[in-house]
């Protein structure tokens, strides 16, 4: 059994749906029409390209063009974390590439030869879309991670010298703000992994039935690819959290005023 | 002990502090008086190595502080700042995180003793149950002091500490401080330091 083909007629045909919210946008005008093309319109462009890079590499298999597929994807997210947290992407860059390519790396050898026991450890069909799915889910964590962490430093400034002061080291004083940016990454994972299934079937899943894979199948993989997203995301944000903390506090341990993009704040 | 010479630090292009001498000896106390803005706190944190000055030198017996030795220095010193603040977590946790760090471990938390500070400071125990969210700025306060006193440290840096108290209180810190042998550099706009008779007087004036 395989899934049904869809035709490009019938994608195209598809795009009339898109009269509902422009029709509400009328009505209580929510202003979206203008993005709504341009976002539909960046979605067809971005996938059509991935779909066609996507072809080539699974047809050649080659851990050359499979490893290049890979740093590029982590190159994007370390960027779009970094953007995202309002940091210096010139002085963040390494640490945060560093991190990502670390994790990843181990959990998807973990994945290929523990869990699927495949003998092509660079096989580019499980490396690409398990490493992707990977990634997409701790860009979030790693992004409320980082965040949590510099803003909680720098509005609670006083809270952290008085752990110094007392005769903590750096570690010490920012175990609590570790806590805290840890906690807050991973509680939304840990929400989802106890109601999957119940609330919402989850994407992987969906697609492999829809490809033809048993049921059974699908769950053992799902249940697989859960536990490496919760890996992955706190192993993330712990990593990332560690491998900044060395090039954004100087070494009196004083976060550094120079680390944000734009004027440097207080 | 702890001198300064020639300090100078400035912000965003403002001099906050220009050429400051300080010179203090085992056991003796200082008061640092000025008005807001003279740059009092700077001061302090120039000590602890918060601040790094623009100009001039840092001594600490005798040997210039640097980013190497600061870590072991801090571990002379006791900070305690007006506005203080802690985690967010049961005050008892507060104290025992404090008393795990690694420069403490020869301190150990004496129930007994903290049960007399909080006597001295008109806390009930049951604070120590209390999240520190429900705290207020009050409490807070002497909970930092408290913690600062059973570490019994050489030096005492205190910023402001009696500025959230009523007077009964202020007199109970200033004695408390004042009758001790430590070394203390005190930040205050109230006259009650002054008053012990015990504390040299360094003003700061306004730039």
């Amino acid at each position: 059994m395989e899934a049904n083909d869809i035709s490009w007629l019938s994608l195209i045909f598809s795009l009339f749906l898109l009269v509902i919210p422009i029709i509400l946008s009328k009505i209580y005008s929510l202003g979206i029409i203008k993005e709504t093309f341009i976002s539909i319109f960046r979605m067809f462009l971005q996938l059509f390209l991935v779909g066609l890079f996507l072809e080539v590499i699974f047809d050649k298999n080659s851990p050359f063009l499979t490893a290049i597929w890979l740093i590029l994807m982590i190159g994007v997210a370390s960027s779009s974390i970094i953007y995202k947290s309002k940091l210096k992407l010139k002085l963040f860059f390494v640490p945060v590439f560093l991190s990502i390519i670390i994790n990843l790396g181990i959990m998807l050898i973990f994945f290929n030869a523990v869990i699927i026991k495949t003998n092509d450890f660079f096989e580019a069909k499980y490396v690409i879309s398990i490493g992707g799915m990977l990634l997409g889910n701790f860009l979030k964590g790693n992004i409320i991670g980082i965040n949590n962490f510099y803003n909680a430093i720098k509005e609670k400034e006083s809270e952290y010298l008085f752990s110094l002061g007392l005769g903590a080291n750096k570690n010490e004083a920012l175990s609590p703000f570790m806590r805290n940016a840890l906690k807050a990454s991973i509680d939304p994972t840990l929400i989802t992994i106890a109601t999957i299934g119940l609330v919402a079937l989850p994407g992987m899943m969906t697609g492999q039935i829809l490809g033809g894979v048993s049921p059974i199948l699908a769950i053992k993989y799902q249940i697989a690819i859960m536990l490496l997203i919760y890996i992955t995301r706190i192993v993330g944000v712990y990593l990332l959290l560690k491998f900044t903390i060395n090039i954004s506090f100087d070494k009196y341990g004083i976060l550094k005023k120079n680390i944000w993009e734009g004027k440097n704040e207080k | 002990m702890i001198e300064l010479k020639n300090i100078e630090v400035s912000y965003e292009n403002k001099t906050i502090i220009k050429n400051f001498n300080m010179n203090i000896k085992k056991g003796e106390k200082l008061l640092v008086k000025g008005l807001s803005g003279s740059g009092k706190t700077t001061i302090l944190k120039v000590i602890l190595g918060f601040v790094k000055p623009d100009n001039g030198e840092i001594f600490y017996n005798q040997k210039r502080v640097t980013e190497k030795n600061i870590w072991e220095i801090r571990k002379n010193m006791c900070y305690v700042s007006q506005d203080v603040d802690f985690p967010k977590i049961e005050v008892l946790q507060i104290f025992k995180s404090t008393f795990n760090y690694k420069s403490n471990k020869d301190n150990i938390l004496n129930l007994e003793n903290l049960y007399l500070e909080l006597e001295k400071y008109k806390l009930d125990k049951a604070i120590l149950t209390k999240n520190v969210k429900m705290l207020s700025g009050g409490e807070r306060e002497r909970i930092g002091i408290i913690i600062s006193k059973l570490l019994n440290r050489e030096i005492y840096l205190l910023d402001e500490i009696n500025s959230s108290l009523d007077s009964e209180l202020r007199k109970i810190v200033v004695d408390d401080f004042s009758n001790s042998k430590k070394t203390i550099i005190a930040i205050s706009h109230n006259n009650l330091w002054e008053e012990t008779g015990k504390f040299k007087i360094i003003n700061l004036e306004r730039r």
